[in-house]
């Protein structure tokens, strides 16, 4: 009996320090090789100057320097884009004084909207590609994240809540990422395509048409995140309740059935946990940074790119023709889109890791 | 300064001429007109000629390819001269005549820009 007794708490103390050093040590290397080489190259940075506690501090210092130093750079290089269509856009102005008819007007205005459309070809290309890009590191990323995490989250005595929350997050993301690969950023290029168009046309109809795909893309991102969120906030509570309850009736079982050291191992199992949940919380909080860092650059360039069609929409408004300004400000509304798909991602993970980190156990 | 006031000068003459002359031969004013426009234009040249050098220098500053760049200029080009065609005509009481003139106009600016609606369609293409 004594034997048996040293035995158990031996393997107790032994997965403990195990967990606690393994918390302590940081995550799985497979979770840095699972970021992209920028990314993993930021978050090895951001890891090494700073204490376990004050990771995420450190990150979103890092992030906030990032963008301090690099967001003018950006905007220099979107300049020439800008300055060439704002030069078309005058140069169809000034013939429009110059021949007020509405017949020279339309050819000046088809020939500028042809002109700009190949102006903004470069553009709409790196954001397509820069979108994709983004997605598909952020879907190995997650395939990577979400069973350590969820592994990490059983581990600390959450069991009904790894299983539910993390096969729903597997679940929505999987679906939203080939939603968006299949049929939204299809949807993206018809929409831009409309606006061509539409400026080719401008007494035509169409404009609705460009409208209404917009708000589809939006309505279809809005309407996921709102359902996952939903999910997790209902089952989260119910899965946290049962985890609970599940983890007191098997202290109480154990140290009811195991006679003499019953209580022991039931209270020792407490410091297990808590090295497990400082395990999960590590995780957690790596997979938050490294969801922002694979986000970062993609997104301050398409943030970049979509500010500045905008304000070239706005100065071309000053000087140019109606068909053209929108036809600007759609390019700018296509960038916003591709923004919100990515953006949609890597909230949808935000949302799942952030609550899976912030889940207080009973 | 000075071009764009004898420019100014000759077609407030050739307006008074044509007004005048118009009483004992109608057919004058229009030919009245289709030389102060001719001789106008001829003196356009220059100052267009270096608006267009500077033009073509702020292009290729900000990197637009000629191929681009060239049809838009074209186009400006016929629309501006389908335009003086047109009112010549309508000046002379064709309307008819006119209205073919714009026409040849458009189909002009549409031939010059077919390269730009090409290469456009060939984006769209891929794209989707």
């Amino acid at each position: 009996m004594k034997g048996l007794c040293g035995a158990v708490c031996a393997v107790l103390l032994v997965i403990s320090a195990v967990v606690t050093a393994w918390g302590e040590e940081g995550v799985p290397a497979e979770l840095f090789e699972a970021l992209t080489p920028e990314a993993e190259a930021q978050m090895e940075q951001i890891t090494s100057d700073a204490a376990p506690q004050n990771i995420l501090l450190n990150g979103l210092s890092y992030i906030r320097q990032y963008l301090l130093e690099n967001v003018f750079s950006a905007f220099r290089g979107q300049l020439a884009a800008a300055v060439m269509i704002l030069a078309v856009v005058i140069l169809c102005g000034i013939s429009a004084q110059l021949c007020p008819g509405e017949q020279s007007a339309g050819t000046v205005t088809l020939a500028g909207a042809l002109a700009i459309t190949l102006l903004a070809v470069g553009g709409v290309r790196s954001m397509l590609g820069t979108g994709r890009e983004t997605i598909d590191a952020l879907d190995v990323f997650s395939k990577a994240l979400l069973p350590t995490l969820a592994a990490a989250t059983a581990s600390s005595g959450g069991l009904i809540s790894a299983g539910v929350q993390q096969v729903a997050t597997v679940m929505f993301a999987d679906f939203l990422m080939t939603l968006i690969r299949q049929v939204l950023m299809p949807v993206v290029c018809v929409y831009i395509a409309v606006a061509v168009a539409e400026a080719l046309l401008p007494q035509h109809p169409i404009k609705r048409l460009r409208g209404g795909i917009g708000k589809a893309v939006t309505w279809a991102l809005t309407v996921m995140l709102v359902l996952f969120t939903g999910y997790l906030t209902v089952s989260g509570s119910v899965a946290a309740s049962s985890d609970a309850l599940t983890l007191r009736l098997t202290r109480t079982a154990i140290g009811t059935a195991v006679p003499v050291v019953g209580g022991i191992i039931s209270e020792a199992t407490e410091s297990v946990l808590a090295g497990a949940g400082l395990l999960k919380n590590s995780i957690g909080v790596f997979g938050m940074l490294g969801v922002l860092l694979i986000c970062l650059t993609p997104f301050m360039h398409l943030a970049v790119q979509y500010l500045t069609f905008k304000l070239t929409a706005f100065f071309a408004s000053l000087a140019g023709s109606e068909p053209l300004v929108e036809l600007i400000d759609a390019l700018g509304t296509a960038f916003a889109l591709v923004l919100g798909m990515a953006g949609s991602c890597a909230v949808l993970l935000l949302i799942s890791v952030s609550s899976t980190v912030s889940a207080v156990r009973l | 300064m000075e071009t764009i006031i004898r420019i100014g000068a000759v077609c407030v003459l050739g307006a008074v001429m044509a007004l005048y002359l118009a009483r004992y031969l109608p057919e004058s004013g229009m030919l009245i007109a289709l030389t102060v426009c001719a001789v106008a234009g001829a003196a356009l040249l220059t100052p267009l000629g270096e608006i267009l050098t500077f033009v073509q220098t702020m292009a290729a500053w900000s990197g637009m390819e000629e191929s681009v760049f060239h049809p838009l200029l074209k186009t400006v080009g016929i629309a501006v001269l389908s335009r003086l065609g047109a009112e010549l005509c309508r000046d002379a009481g064709q309307n008819a005549l006119a209205a073919l003139a714009e026409l040849g106009g458009a189909v002009g600016a549409l031939l010059v820009s077919l390269p730009l609606l090409q290469a456009v369609w060939e984006l769209l293409e891929g794209l989707v």
